[in-house]
Formats: C-alpha cells, sequence, structure tokens
C-alpha cells in the first residue's frame, strides 16, 4: 500500500536512516497511559541535546486517534457503569521502518545493540540530572 | 533514585520493556547499521500478571533479582544494574539463539519463553551458575558470545556477593559493558 501523503512526510522528516519504507502499527492503548507520541516528544527533546541519544530513537511520521471508537463514549451510550475506567480508543502510528538487530551477526549486532546500551545509559543519566 | 526519578522512569522515558524484539537497527549514508530500542508504547509494558500486580518487562530478560515475588510486587526499586543485567541477557539470547541472522533450528533456552517469572528466575540462575560455561553460541555468533559471556560474569558476580550490593550506576556501566565491550568494537 503506498500514501503519497505520508511519503511526502517521511521525505520531509530529515533522517540517518536511509530506508523509504514505513510500518503502521493500528493497536488500542488505555487512554489514561501516556500516549506514545508524548513520550517519544520527550525522548526527542533529548535526543537534540545529546549526540549518543540522536540517531538511536524510533521516528514517528504520523500518529492519530480515532476518538469517536473511545470505548468510554460506548459505554456511555449503553449506560454501563464508571465509562471512563480503563477506557481504550483506536490508534495508528506511522514510523520510518527498522529491521530487527537478529538478521546481524558478529561486530554489526555488537555495535547495534552498543548503539542501544549507550543511548539508555545517556537517557538514565539525563533523567537522574533533571 | 528518588521517587521523582523513579516517577520519571516509570513515565517512560526508560520504558522497562528490554527484550531482543525491541532491538531493531538501520543503515546510514555511510552503510553502517545503527542500534535504535523501539516501542516506547507504555500500554504494551505494563502487562497484568494473573496476582494483579504490574510487572514491567519481559520475563526471560528481566534481572533475576526483579523476578523475585517483592520485585512483581513493586517492592524493589529498578536500579541501573537491573537495566545493565537485561542489556546483557538480551545479548546472550541473540548469541545463543540465532545463526546468521535466523533462529536456529533446536531453539535453545526456548524454555524461558513459557516460564513464568518464579520458573525463570530458576532457569536463569542455573544458566548463570552451570550451563552458561557449556552453552554453544551458533558458529557466526562465537565472538559476541564471547564478549556477552565476560559481561555475565559480572552479572553472576552480584549474586554471589554474601549481602545483596546496590551498585553505583556509574560502577555498573564502567565495569559490567564499557570495559569488556569497548575494545571489542575496536579490533
Amino acid at each position: 500500500m503506498e500514501s503519497e501523503r505520508l511519503s511526502k512526510l517521511l521525505k520531509d522528516q530529515p533522517s540517518q536512516n536511509t530506508s523509504k519504507d514505513m510500518v503502521a502499527k493500528v493497536y488500542w492503548p488505555e487512554q489514561s497511559h501516556e500516549s506514545e507520541p508524548a513520550i517519544l516528544t520527550k525522548v526527542q527533546a533529548i535526543a537534540e541535546k545529546n549526540p549518543d541519544v540522536k540517531g538511536h530513537i524510533p521516528e514517528m511520521v504520523w500518529f492519530h486517534k480515532f476518538d469517536e471508537t473511545s470505548t468510554a463514549s460506548i459505554r456511555k451510550i449503553l449506560g454501563i457503569g464508571k465509562p471512563d475506567r480503563g477506557s481504550h480508543a483506536l490508534c495508528i502510528i506511522v514510523f520510518r521502518k527498522l529491521a530487527p538487530i537478529t538478521t546481524l551477526s558478529g561486530k554489526d549486532l555488537l555495535k547495534g545493540w552498543w548503539h542501544v546500551v549507550v543511548c539508555r545509559y545517556s537517557c538514565f543519566l539525563h533523567v537522574i540530572i533533571h | 533514585m528518588s521517587t521523582g526519578h523513579r516517577i520519571l522512569w516509570m513515565n517512560g522515558i526508560l520504558h522497562m520493556d528490554i527484550s531482543p524484539s525491541n532491538f531493531m537497527v538501520y543503515k546510514n549514508a555511510n552503510n553502517e547499521w545503527i542500534g535504535v530500542l523501539n516501542d516506547y508504547d507504555l500500554s504494551s509494558t505494563e502487562q497484568d500478571s494473573p496476582s494483579g500486580n504490574k510487572r514491567r518487562g519481559t520475563i526471560p530478560f528481566m534481572a533475576i533479582d526483579l523476578l523475585e515475588d517483592e520485585a512483581i510486587e513493586g517492592k524493589v526499586q529498578p536500579l541501573y544494574q537491573h537495566d545493565a543485567e537485561s542489556l546483557i541477557w538480551v545479548l546472550a539470547w541473540v548469541c545463543l539463539r540465532y545463526e546468521d541472522g535466523k533462529l536456529r533450528r533446536n531453539r535453545p533456552l526456548n524454555g524461558w519463553l513459557k516460564a513464568d517469572a518464579k520458573q525463570c528466575r530458576e532457569k536463569k540462575t542455573y544458566f548463570l551458575l552451570v550451563e552458561r560455561r557449556k552453552a554453544q553460541p551458533s558458529p557466526s555468533h562465537k565472538a559476541v558470545w564471547d564478549v556477552a559471556q565476560s559481561c555475565l560474569v559480572h552479572v553472576c558476580s552480584l549474586y554471589l556477593a554474601h549481602r545483596k550490593p546496590t551498585l553505583e550506576d556509574e560502577y555498573v556501566y564502567s565495569t559490567w559493558l564499557e570495559a569488556d565491550v569497548k575494545p571489542r568494537l575496536e579490533d
């Protein structure tokens, strides 16, 4: 499937990742939890200041929440008690495509794993200091 | 870590779901593979256990200390040493389970995937003390398994201590990880 709009969004987003492909996740997150885009924005802010993090986090291309699908509204209409408790809504999130690290071996594998180790330690220090 | 930091950790910047399926890579313009930790989706990392407790992470890769009952009940502070241990388990897992980018036919350690927290704690402890030395990495992963082994020895030493030690984060990063891995990246 191809989307002109998404391809344009991808093209306009500078990246070190040479892949031109995207992946979409369709899911029903719990609405009381902080959303994935909100977390990614925070991680992105750390990345802007930290070269160990930059380039080592997923790149979101697009996100949409279908508010009308909220199970809270459905429960409200049906008159089921506590409609907001543990409510979920349908979301779509699109990322620039990545490959599983398990496809690598030897030094490529060790390097890829090490990037994650260093990135996490940097995030960890950031959280401790701030 | 203060309560504030703990909350931030929980807030997802340092999500606890360290598992091989979240370790991804891409190729940059210089034809180098770059590592990325994927999946900041909190809703998928807080899994309810049958007892109603919130568990963070994927059992086979969680630190042995975090698989204890008190930890599952949320009574153990998550520390960087737990994070480092998970990262090391992931590396060991890939070396033993994969060959030339594909899952090996005999699927070593498969039992870990089906085990509950208690069973996994036992399996991993036994692996660390006994099976680790005899474990056979795939031919394509021999060199990386050597690195994973030396990291695992540090994890092992933690559990051998007379009292449960809380290590300095910087010490864990530099001795468990950096000291054994960095020289191997430059070979």
